[in-house]
């Protein structure tokens, strides 16, 4: 049947493209043999194969470990570009596991937990978040985007990962930084004095049962001292190899009651004295004790045991002051230019007031000390959770119009406040407010998480403009407080600000905001009135 | 032509394979495009088929922000009067003033959008912005809410029947605006 339809094709239809299709019309041999097409087909293929790799490899990833270079494979999913996991833990020695969603890379300082499909990436206690969620493709092949090259990798890893270009990055070794501990023991405290090969920041964090103290940009290299602290007050003195540079971890001991820091003159070394309770008075002095003279070391500690003092949850976090830098990571704030972020002007801030908050009764406990971002009710949920004397949010302000200008203190406002004053007619009614039921607004034993501020409205308000006050002699304005309803100071139970500590869209503030004295003048005026608030 | 057979077979395959890429790679980037436009062509649309009846002729009020005051109970928006299209429809009322105080220029940028807006019986305008709308301000608390009360007041100014504005932004209720100001409840 077959043949007799070949047959009726050949004598029948002449189609000028049969021949394609295998069949010559005219003569027998074929012209261009099979084998020639196979092997013409087979160039073809070659051919695009590696212009494909060619265009696929123009977006690998370089990484250099000395002076060899390697390559991280790409690909690309629904337009975004990821490297390939199992590359970078390859070229880096790292480890890797996975269980179904879930993949674990541990290096030399930590490991780092990833789950398919979520932004996310664990550390320790805390997420980092990626600008792309994880990708898993298949089996035991998993890809990261880029930026897990720069917040997420270098948190486990024992060198420094440098990015030199686009798609290249270097590891570099961590130059060090040698950190003495001496240890002298007083009557009713202990001192520690860290003492640094190099001028790192030194940052003091004071948790639940221990005090943090790390260091930036080196890799610490510790040494620990041979005199033990009183174990009353200090319950042991540890380092801690896993965080990012190195840090130092002090355990609270049972008769630990509060500590001071003293910045020396020296920024090579940082004192703390840990106190234990004093017999008498049972509240935070007001004023910064000046170092004494150390008892010969190693002095024995006294055989008297203080009187046990009832310690409360409240008192062991002592006159916190909440310092919330706005915005963070990929939220800039406010952004006239490239180099003009809010958020980093607002973390410098921050920092400024906690330190001068140093040598004050209180202290300044920063919500982010890194360029990361947090959600505005985690926010809220540290000034609650330490129980904050008061919350301070630091902004910085932008306008659609550039002559807007100077500090505004913002203060959180709750419907009805002005039916309260009795404006009744008019309340609420400049679009401004938001409405709430009046059985919100009654008091309750449980309070809604949104309703935190309603009790400390007239606080906060006190708090505000004393900070407007003291700004505005700073700048020269008279701008007044401001009410509005505001996501992060809505929750929070405690007086609560929001302090845009000028205008980015301003160009005579964005200047003098630029420069560390003017910072510095707006830390001192707010601290000024945090303690004519707080006294 | 029998000679060179394997040759013109590839030739045509890719010829036809790279017309085939072209027509998909175009086809794609129009319907990327339709669906970008889509939001602002539904209100021109709109627009349009008022325009039949006769030119803008109603004039209504605008609150727009008014440069360089930082406080919502002083002099914060100033009164503008524009023309919108006459319409009995409420909430073709309500887009036409929304994307008039959207147009207002340097508050919002180009890329914000009415999506959509609803009008529920007990008074409340429910308002979906696009993100751009939030997004797109120079960043601040001043700046949030010069959009807020602008989008709120002009529209309880011009229809009776709005009380109280709630916002969205891309068809869901988040818990600011743009990073500052709670857009929980509504505003009035």
């Amino acid at each position: 049947m077959r043949s007799r339809l070949k047959r009726r094709v050949r004598s029948r239809v002449r189609p000028p493209l049969l021949f394609l299709f295998g069949y010559n019309t005219r003569v027998t041999k074929p012209a261009f043999s099979r084998q020639s097409s196979i092997v013409l087909l087979a160039v073809i293929l070659f051919l695009g194969t590696v212009w494909v790799l060619k265009v696929r490899a123009a977006d690998d990833l370089d990484l250099w470990v000395g002076e060899k270079k390697s390559r991280v494979d790409s690909r690309d999913n629904r337009g975004k570009a990821y490297f390939e996991l199992r590359d970078l833990v390859e070229i880096l020695n790292l480890r890797f596991q996975e269980s179904d969603t879930q993949a674990t890379v541990s290096g030399p300082r930590g490991q780092l937990q990833l789950t398919n499909n979520r932004p996310l990436v664990r550390f320790k206690d805390e997420y980092i978040l990626l600008n792309q969620a994880i990708w898993r493709r298949k089996e035991k092949e998993w890809y990261v985007p880029e930026d897990f090259l720069q917040k997420a990798l270098p948190l486990i890893l024992a060198q420094r990962l440098e990015r030199q270009s686009a798609l290249s990055y270097r590891v570099v070794p961590f130059e060090q930084n040698r950190v003495q501990v001496e240890v002298t023991n007083f009557p009713d405290h202990v001192r520690l004095t860290f003492i640094q090969s190099r001028q790192a920041p030194i940052r003091v964090q004071e948790f639940q049962d221990s005090i943090r103290v790390t260091f930036d940009n080196f890799l610490v290299i510790p040494s620990l001292p041979a005199t033990r602290p009183d174990s009353r007050i200090v319950g042991g003195l540890q380092f801690d190899s896993t965080d990012v540079y190195g840090a130092f971890r002090i355990d609270k001991g049972q008769h630990y009651y509060n500590f001071r820091e003293y910045s020396s003159d020296r920024s090579d070394r940082k004192v703390i004295d840990l106190y234990s309770p004093p017999a008498t008075a049972r509240t935070v002095p007001e004023i910064a004790p000046q170092p004494q003279e150390p008892t010969p070391t190693p002095a024995p500690a006294p055989p008297v045991v203080p009187a046990p003092v009832p310690v409360f949850k409240a008192r062991q976090f002592g006159n916190l002051v909440t310092l919330d830098p706005g915005h963070g990571g990929e939220d800039y704030g406010v952004h006239p230019s490239q180099e003009e972020l809010e958020k980093n002007y607002t973390l410098r801030i921050a920092e400024r007031i906690e330190a001068r908050l140093r040598s004050t009764a209180y202290r300044g406990m920063l919500t982010r000390t890194q360029d990361t971002d947090l959600a505005a009710s985690h926010r809220s949920a540290i000034a609650n959770y330490y129980q904050s004397r008061c919350y301070i949010g630091i902004h910085l302000g932008g306008a659609p119009s550039k002559e807007t200008a100077g500090p505004v203190v913002y203060v959180q406002r709750y419907s009805g406040q002005d039916r309260q004053a009795g404006d009744e007619e008019s309340g609420g009614a400049d679009g401004s407010t938001p409405i709430a039921s009046a059985r919100e607004m009654r008091p309750q034993n449980l309070i809604p998480w949104e309703m935190g501020q309603t009790t400390f409205v007239t606080q906060s308000k006190r708090l505000g403009e004393l900070i407007q006050s003291e700004l505005n002699a700073v700048y020269g304005t008279e701008n007044q407080l401001v009410e509005v309803p505001l996501a992060q100071l809505a929750p929070v139970a405690a007086p609560a600000v929001i302090v845009e500590a000028g205008f980015l869209t301003n160009s005579d503030d964005q200047q003098k905001l630029a420069t560390g004295e003017f910072q510095d003048r707006i830390a001192v005026a707010i601290v000024k009135a945090i303690q004519r608030f707080l006294n | 032509m029998r000679k060179h057979r394997s040759l013109y077979i590839a030739l045509i395959l890719l010829i036809t394979a790279g017309a085939v890429g072209y027509y998909l790679y175009t086809a794609e980037k129009r319907r990327q495009t339709e669906l970008r436009d889509s939001a602002r062509q539904s209100l021109d649309a709109e627009a349009s088929a008022l325009a039949k009846g006769s030119g803008p002729t109603l004039a209504v009020k605008l609150y727009l922000y008014n440069p360089g005051h930082v406080d919502p109970k002083a002099e914060f928006l100033n009164v503008a009067e524009r023309k919108i299209f006459p319409t009995d429809d409420k909430i073709l009322k309500a887009r036409q003033i929304v994307n008039e105080v959207l147009k207002s220029r340097p508050l919002f940028s180009d890329q914000a959008v009415l999506r959509q807006i609803y009008l529920l019986e007990d008074g409340t305008a429910v308002v979906d912005l696009s993100e751009q709308a939030a997004k797109g301000l120079t960043g601040g608390i001043t700046s949030e809410m010069a959009a807020i009360m602008s989008v709120t007041r002009s529209l309880r100014a011009n229809i009776p029947e709005i009380h109280r504005v709630q916002f969205l932004i891309e068809g869901h209720q988040t818990e600011t605006f743009g990073g500052h100001v709670s857009i929980q409840q509504p505003f009035m």
